[in-house]
């Protein structure tokens, strides 16, 4: 029973990868539009399975200023910048929820009562969705990361600077809540 | 939930995640094969994960993802511009001076300090747009940024301080020459490897091709391959003649000499380059015109007005012939048949 990869493969070419994000350390903003040509689409995917589309495209403007920051950083001798980059999305993930929990808390304790503010949040569409978006923001991290980008526990490990071990602590957990919320089970 | 009668039920996962390998997943799979719980166990988790699969994210249209890449490029290119080292070594240069100074009480010399003040002028160059594909690299020299343009179109702006107007802030290389700034905001288009289009907006720029033809291009003027398209208002004083030509070459030569050599005689303006938001820049509204006017043509087309629309189309191309959407347009313009 071997599963069945699911690793997506997009034009990557590791040596013009890391060519090119060596170019970006260097200020060559250019380089940023081909990583962008490259990784977009599917960057844009994952966030929107993480955050909605409509914050999507704020994730992935992030993302790659942050790489423009930290492209010194990148290790050249990585088959790709596949996981580098999911990795960063994912941490801006995370520090986006974050902010959004302490800012939503003050705002809580600024009222004395909850109001209605007019725009109802965009409700899933389907079941599964429901039940992903139900998920922790680490355990939906790592399910979409594993189940639907194809990376390995090790990979998503080194993405999100946690032991192995935490990753797949929550797949378990992620994979059994969403069966809980789609089929029923306790 | 009950509780799993099988102790080996939690290989399902453990084969899933790449926690068994080799023999043991042989293993593993044997027994499913044979153990109804543990064949029941692994079909849940597939069909959960196969749900979730299906479940397929809208994708983003291509407009959509090809402006989020100019937001990007942008805000990177603003980022790599307030993190350059020369002028924060430069900025705190001035500001050790200044303590300097203070400490050894000449605060009032430094009123009538001419260097510092000197330092304290900046002509600003200003990439303001880099156009999808634009490549182009630059670097800072002593007292004026080089910009080489290889492919693509790039808008420049060029402002000095009042009291230090010259020419000179900023050099464009492309494949064919080399492009002057004298005081000025510009954009210049470069494709398959040869000067597209030149458009001035205020100032004028000096285009040096390779084989030494001078070609001065004014405020409001146009200058686009082949030569004969130079559209605009009278060129005064500026001409494609060879005359005139010969007669502008002199002050580039020494313009020249003084990039390659930076022998100035004092720092009079330091070139560097940001990116402006995009709310405050004139090209940003032009650009919101460029798309109200695609957008206008594809509104029609999806209306079947295709005649308006090639009008529309007509009308993008006449205006930008440079511009975002040019391709697009044209196409437009070539499937339709006029009425």
């Amino acid at each position: 029973m071997k599963r069945a990869h699911l690793r997506v493969v997009e034009s990557t070419e590791p040596s013009r990868e890391a060519a090119c994000i060596a170019r970006i350390a260097h200020g060559d903003v250019g380089a940023v539009g081909e990583l962008y040509d490259t990784h977009a689409s599917s960057l844009l995917r994952f966030a929107t399975r993480l955050v909605g589309s409509d914050d999507a495209e704020d994730v992935v403007q992030e993302t790659f200023l942050r790489v423009a920051r930290v492209a010194s950083s990148f290790d050249t001798s990585r088959d790709s910048a596949r996981p580098w980059l999911f990795g960063i999305a994912a941490n801006v993930v995370r520090e986006r929820k974050r902010a959004f929990a302490r800012f939503a808390a003050a705002l809580s304790r600024l009222r004395d009562q909850p109001r209605e503010t007019g725009a109802k949040p965009i409700e899933p569409a389907t079941d599964i969705a429901r039940a992903l978006e139900a998920l922790s923001v680490a355990k939906r991290t790592v399910l979409v990361l594993a189940e639907l980008e194809g990376f390995t526990g090790e990979e998503i490990a080194g993405m999100l600077d946690v032991p192995v071990g935490t990753v797949w602590t929550r797949l378990h957990h992620a994979r059994r809540e969403l069966r809980a919320s789609v089929g029923g089970e306790s | 939930m009950t509780q799993p009668r099988c102790p080996r039920i939690w290989q399902i996962e453990a084969c899933r995640d790449g926690r068994l390998t080799g023999s043991a997943v042989e293993s593993v799979a044997s027994h499913v094969s044979r153990c109804a719980e543990c064949g029941e166990e692994r079909a849940r988790v597939e069909s959960t994960i196969d749900g979730l699969r299906s479940d397929e994210v809208p994708e983003f249209d291509d407009l959509r993802v090809a402006r989020l890449r100019e937001r990007i490029l942008a805000r990177v290119d603003e980022s790599f511009v307030t993190r350059r080292p020369p002028r924060a070594r430069a900025a705190w240069s001035v500001a050790a001076a200044a303590i300097v100074l203070v400490a050894l009480g000449l605060g009032r010399s430094l009123t009538h300090d001419s260097r510092a003040s000197e330092a304290m002028r900046v002509a600003r160059v200003t990439i303001t747009r880099g156009y999808a594909g634009a490549r182009f690299t630059r670097r800072a020299e002593r007292d004026h940024e080089v910009v080489a343009l290889v492919e693509g179109e790039l808008h420049v702006r060029v402002r000095h301080p009042a009291s230090s107007r010259r020419s000179g802030a900023v050099v464009i290389h492309v494949p064919d020459g080399v492009i002057h700034d004298e005081g000025t905001s510009f954009r210049v288009h470069v494709r398959d490897g040869r000067t597209d289009s030149i458009v001035v907006s205020e100032g004028r720029v000096a285009f040096v091709q390779r084989d030494g033809t001078v070609i001065h291009i004014g405020a409001g003027q146009h200058w686009a391959r082949p030569a004969e398209a130079f559209h605009g208002p009278a060129p005064s004083g500026a001409s494609l003649s060879p005359a005139a030509s010969a007669a502008s070459t002199a002050p580039l030569a020494s313009n020249r000499a003084r990039a390659t050599t930076g022998a100035t005689t004092h720092v009079e303006a330091q070139a560097v380059v940001e990116v402006e938001a995009a709310s405050s820049s004139p090209e940003v509204e032009s650009e919101e015109a460029e798309d109200r006017l695609y957008l206008d043509a594809v509104e029609l087309l999806r209306h079947g007005q295709q005649a308006r629309a090639r009008g529309a189309a007509t009308a993008y191309l006449a205006r930008y012939p440079t511009g975002f959407r040019r391709v697009e347009m044209q196409r437009l313009v070539d499937t339709i048949a006029p009425e």
